[in-house]
């Protein structure tokens, strides 16, 4: 599982400091998809980043199954896969150059990556294109290609960054499958986006993020009890409307720390 | 996709891996690196199209400009004589020898002029030397009589010529070659033939010997072009592919998975960096092809490159330092695009750098920049200076070891920085982070240096001891004892305060970074006993070094060790032993064993880092001691390995010290009470091995030293910080 604690992040110092993620806790359990949510902005990405060791956190700790950020920064990516919308594809590599890179990255031995790619080849769908540089490939395909990437290690926590983003139906359903096997197979998913229908119908629990704080947590019923309102939608348009509201109710984090 | 529990991964990732292990993988990356740089069109264009479009085109305007005379290549060489008997004689012997190598290739003749040359011969009344008129461009080749091979005036039955070349002047080489062809044809004619002309009594055998001298002249021949277009090459090869693998990164999108992988980010640029050399390689290796083949095909070989272009000598000389020279190159080239958020941006950075380059480039061109002294560290300068010295000729073995070493050094320093600024923050996520933050002194501190912080250190002491000991060798003026302690304080200065300065910036941990742990008092026997009795052997392993052929050490610094030696007799005993024994045995243990050996240890297995802290602590020894000699590398690499296992057994860096001040002083007091011992000591007897009894007695007292070394360690070393395989993944 994920355990996210106090994490912070404030980009330059002095006057011209900027509060990217300010004492953001949660955490996702084994076989649970977990979907930090918020608008442009909320610091939804650099939260990530900082859990995927992209970033330094200010402070703050993350724990991944008992490894932990601030000791091995180094090892506590072995146990993380990401999917981005926005990652790109080595253009000149084919599919499966690109799972055997980054299976041999990941220090997996031959044989064991031998058959974790062949998994993923049959899982997602890549048979047909294995071979074909990926230059070539259409936007789904890279889509596929991607997906599988981020589970050749096997990894226990997947963290998923806008992964609709300009994909069409077709290409959404495949996100939605995939996030769906992956909770089955016991794995801790974090889920982060701005589409909150799909969040709605993707993740078990939330976290809204607005300006860098984490202002409700919880099950979609906490959230309709704490709030007022029936959906994400609503409940975000409402933080949204009063701005100084969101900034008188940014205890929660605290709160919601001591769940945990 | 359900393989199990989400834990079970772990048994297919281990956290230490084997060094085979380790290799595989970076072949992984090196090859992923090499597939996306040679498949992209855009290299191959750079690599393939431009030397194929460039250098017949080239050749063609070339050749069009010789077809219109501009350029001839077929040259009339200019040919001086000292005066008109010798010109008359030597121009008939050219003639016939001329006239003989027709003969043997009729074909190819049909197209030259009668005339190769044309003779230059001074007025009577002017006084006329022939070194200086080829040296000024007068003429393109001199020839002088030598002397008669029997002195007698009238028994002319030898001669010995003396031909006058300019060194690096590809026209003169080639003059020179046409006439000493033509003139062996004849002494062969003459030998082989009885037959005298009776109208031109022949001197009959001829006996050549070259004279080279140097071109003063501004006009420089196209070999003296080629650090340029080593340089050019370089760049041309080096550049996109440097872009495209750090900056393209982030246009396309790939960075942040690259950054999220276990990985830590010098390896990944390490094959970065393999891969932007391969692409400079090849460009430079299809550059001479292109060269090479056009100027056969378009007859242009000799006028460019004089008889020079056949020589594999100078194609092998050329790939040599074309590889040196891409190795810092590509090194400078991916430390600065890794700056860059965007190609755009490192085409900014970039442009100024390659316009920068050329200056120096340029400058080496001037006859008097030789590779000596301050030269040969200063990087760019010096590789373009050791291209031009192997070309003509010229180079000395010591200073091109300096040149290339310290090139190496720095090409290591750029890339740990390139690293540590790949994949930081800023290039992430787009921030306003700059290079003052690279700078900057961190926050937090770490207990030992990391392998950046190592690397520039060492990039910083390599120049300055280089500097320093320049100093030292020019400071004749100054009294013994002065210099003396002068010698003392750089060895402080640079082996103690530097690397002390870089331990306080960095908030590293002051015990840790330079093992200050107090060892078990009985270790120190042991430590004493290796000091003094391990000299014998290295004494040994110097004269095998000289029995390989390992040596420079000229009479003039055997002679300058003498003098320092006889010097010494006027100072205090204890400032000789203070100066020379015990300042680089505390000193330099601080930086080669605690700071170096223990950053070393982190990244790399303890086999490795004791072999290459020994190796940088025998070149500091060859290339910087005031008495610089080879033979000087062997013994103090294993003198490093060996004072560096004791700091590995014992976790301390006393017992090292201690076993350095007990050598070097002993060596000291040896020198100074016994002239023979003294010349034995300071690796100035060429002689004679030891006495056997010395050597058994040594190696009896090592073997003891060793074993209860061996013993009584507690392997306190392994225990410590340096070695948790957790702790060396950190970044």
């Amino acid at each position: 599982m994920i355990c996210v604690e106090h994490l912070t992040k404030q980009f330059g110092s002095g006057a011209g400091h900027v509060l990217a993620v300010d004492n953001v806790s949660f955490h996702a359990n084994y076989g649970e998809v977990y979907g930090l949510l918020g608008p442009n902005g909320a610091g939804k990405t650099t939260t990530l980043r900082m859990i995927l060791g992209l970033l330094i956190p200010t402070s703050g700790e993350v724990t991944i199954c008992g490894s932990r950020i601030t000791i091995d920064p180094i090892g506590i990516k072995r146990h993380i896969g990401l999917v981005s919308a926005s990652a790109g594809l080595y253009q000149w590599l084919s599919p499966l150059e690109i799972l055997e890179y980054f299976a041999a990255s990941y220090g997996l031995s031959r044989e064991y990556a031998q058959e974790r790619i062949r998994k993923l080849i049959e899982l997602m769908d890549l048979g047909s294109f294995l071979h074909r540089r990926s230059v070539t490939l259409s936007t789904g395909q890279k889509q596929r290609v991607n997906l599988a990437r981020a589970l050749v290690h096997d990894p226990s926590v997947v963290l998923l960054d806008e992964p609709t983003r300009g994909l069409d139906v077709i290409g959404s359903n495949v996100v939605f499958e995939f996030v769906r096997n992956l909770q089955k197979s016991g794995k801790s998913i974090v889920v982060c986006t701005h589409q909150l229908d799909e969040a709605q119908r993707l993740c078990d629990r939330f976290g809204l993020l607005h300006r860098g704080r984490l202002f409700q947590e919880g099950t979609l019923q906490n959230l309709r009890d704490a709030t007022g309102q029936e959906t994400l939608v609503e409940m975000f348009l409402d933080v949204l409307r009063k701005p100084e509201e969101s900034d008188s109710v940014l205890g929660f984090p605290e709160s919601s720390s001591e769940e945990i | 996709m359900n393989d199990g529990e989400p834990q079970s991964f772990k048994k297919q990732l281990p956290n230490d891996q084997t060094s085979r292990e380790w290799w595989r993988q970076q072949w992984s990356f090196t090859r992923k690196e090499l597939q996306e740089t040679l498949r992209d069109p855009r290299t191959i264009g750079t690599l393939l199209l431009m030397p194929l479009l460039l250098y017949p085109l080239l050749g063609m305007v070339l050749r069009f400009l010789a077809i219109q005379g501009v350029m001839n290549p077929i040259q009339e060489y200019r040919i001086a004589f000292e005066n008109e008997q010798t010109a008359g004689i030597v121009s008939s012997m050219l003639q016939r020898g001329e006239e003989e190598l027709a003969k043997e290739l009729p074909s190819e003749d049909t197209s030259k002029p009668k005339s190769l040359w044309r003779t230059i011969v001074p007025n009577k009344e002017s006084s006329f030397n022939l070194a200086d008129a080829i040296s000024a461009g007068v003429a393109d080749v001199g020839v002088r009589l030598d002397a008669p091979i029997n002195n007698t005036e009238t028994d002319r039955s030898g001669l010995r010529l003396k031909i006058v070349i300019a060194k690096d002047y590809g026209i003169s080489r080639t003059a020179g070659t046409i006439v000493r062809e033509r003139l062996r044809a004849f002494s062969l004619l003459m030998v082989t033939s009885i037959n005298e002309d009776i109208n031109h009594p022949s001197p009959g055998r001829v006996e050549q010997s070259v004279q080279y001298v140097p071109m003063l002249s501004e006009d420089i021949g196209i070999l003296g072009l080629l650090p340029l277009v080593i340089l050019l090459l370089t760049v041309t090869g080096g550049v996109y592919p440097a872009i495209d693998l750090t900056a393209g990164e982030r246009e396309r999108d790939t960075l942040e998975t690259l950054v999220a992988l276990p990985v830590p980010m010098v390896r990944i640029l390490a094959a970065k960096y393999v891969s932007v050399l391969a692409v400079t390689l090849l460009t430079g290796l299809v550059n001479v092809i292109a060269m090479t083949v056009t100027g056969y095909a378009l007859g242009l070989q000799s006028t460019l490159l004089g008889d020079a272009a056949l020589s594999p000598r100078l194609v092998l000389s050329f790939l040599l330092v074309l590889t040196v020279f891409g190795a810092f190159y590509s090194a400078i080239l991916l430390l600065l695009a890794s700056t860059a958020r965007s190609f755009k941006e490192a085409q900014a950075f970039l442009i100024p750098l390659m316009l920068l380059s050329i200056t120096p480039a340029v400058a080496v061109l001037i006859p008097s920049w030789r590779l000596d002294g301050l030269l040969s560290i200063v990087p760019l300068v010096n590789m373009l200076l050791v291209a031009k010295e192997l070309f003509e000729g010229t180079i000395h073995p010591l200073p091109a070891f300096v040149a290339v070493t310290s090139t190496l050094v720095y090409a290591a320093a750029a890339l740990a920085v390139a690293a540590r600024r790949f994949g930081s923050d800023a290039l992430v996520v787009g921030g306003q982070m700059s290079w003052a933050d690279v700078l900057r002194r961190p926050k937090s501190g770490r207990d030992v240096p990391a392998m950046h912080t190592t690397l520039l250190t060492l990039g910083a002491i390599l120049p300055l001891h280089f500097i320093a000991t320049g100093i030292l060798g020019q400071s004749k003026t100054w009294s013994p004892s002065s210099r003396l302690m002068a010698s003392a304080i750089f060895t402080a200065l640079l082996f103690g305060g530097l690397p002390a300065s870089v331990v306080w910036w960095n908030r590293l941990q002051w015990r840790a970074t330079f093992r200050l742990y107090v060892p078990s008092l009985l270790i120190f026997p042991a430590a004493i006993l290796l000091g003094v009795a391990t000299w014998p052997w290295i004494h040994e392993v110097v004269l095998w070094s000289r029995s390989l052929g390992i040596q420079v050490l000229d009479d003039s610094k055997v002679k300058a060790v003498q003098s320092m030696l006889e010097s010494w007799k006027s100072v205090s005993p204890w400032l000789i032993v203070g100066a020379i024994g015990v300042a680089p045995g505390i000193f330099e243990e601080l930086f080669f064993r605690g700071f170096l050996l223990g950053a070393l240890r982190r990244s790399l297995q303890v086999g490795s880092a004791l072999m290459i802290s020994s190796i940088i602590f025998g070149l500091f020894h060859v290339i910087l001691s005031a008495g610089a000699a080879p033979e000087r590398f062997l013994p103090s690499t294993i003198m490093g390995m060996i004072l560096g296992w004791l700091l590995i057994r014992t976790g301390s860096i006393v017992p090292s010290m201690v076993m350095h001040v007990c050598h070097n002083s002993l060596l000291l007091v040896m020198a100074t009470k016994s002239e023979d011992l003294g010349k034995i000591a300071f690796g100035e007897s060429v002689a004679e091995h030891l006495p056997a009894l010395w050597l058994i007695a040594s190696a009896v007292a090592i073997s003891v030293s060793a074993v209860w070394m061996y013993v009584i360690s507690h392997r306190d070393f392994n225990r410590s910080t340096m070695v948790g395989s957790k702790e060396s993944q950190k970044e």
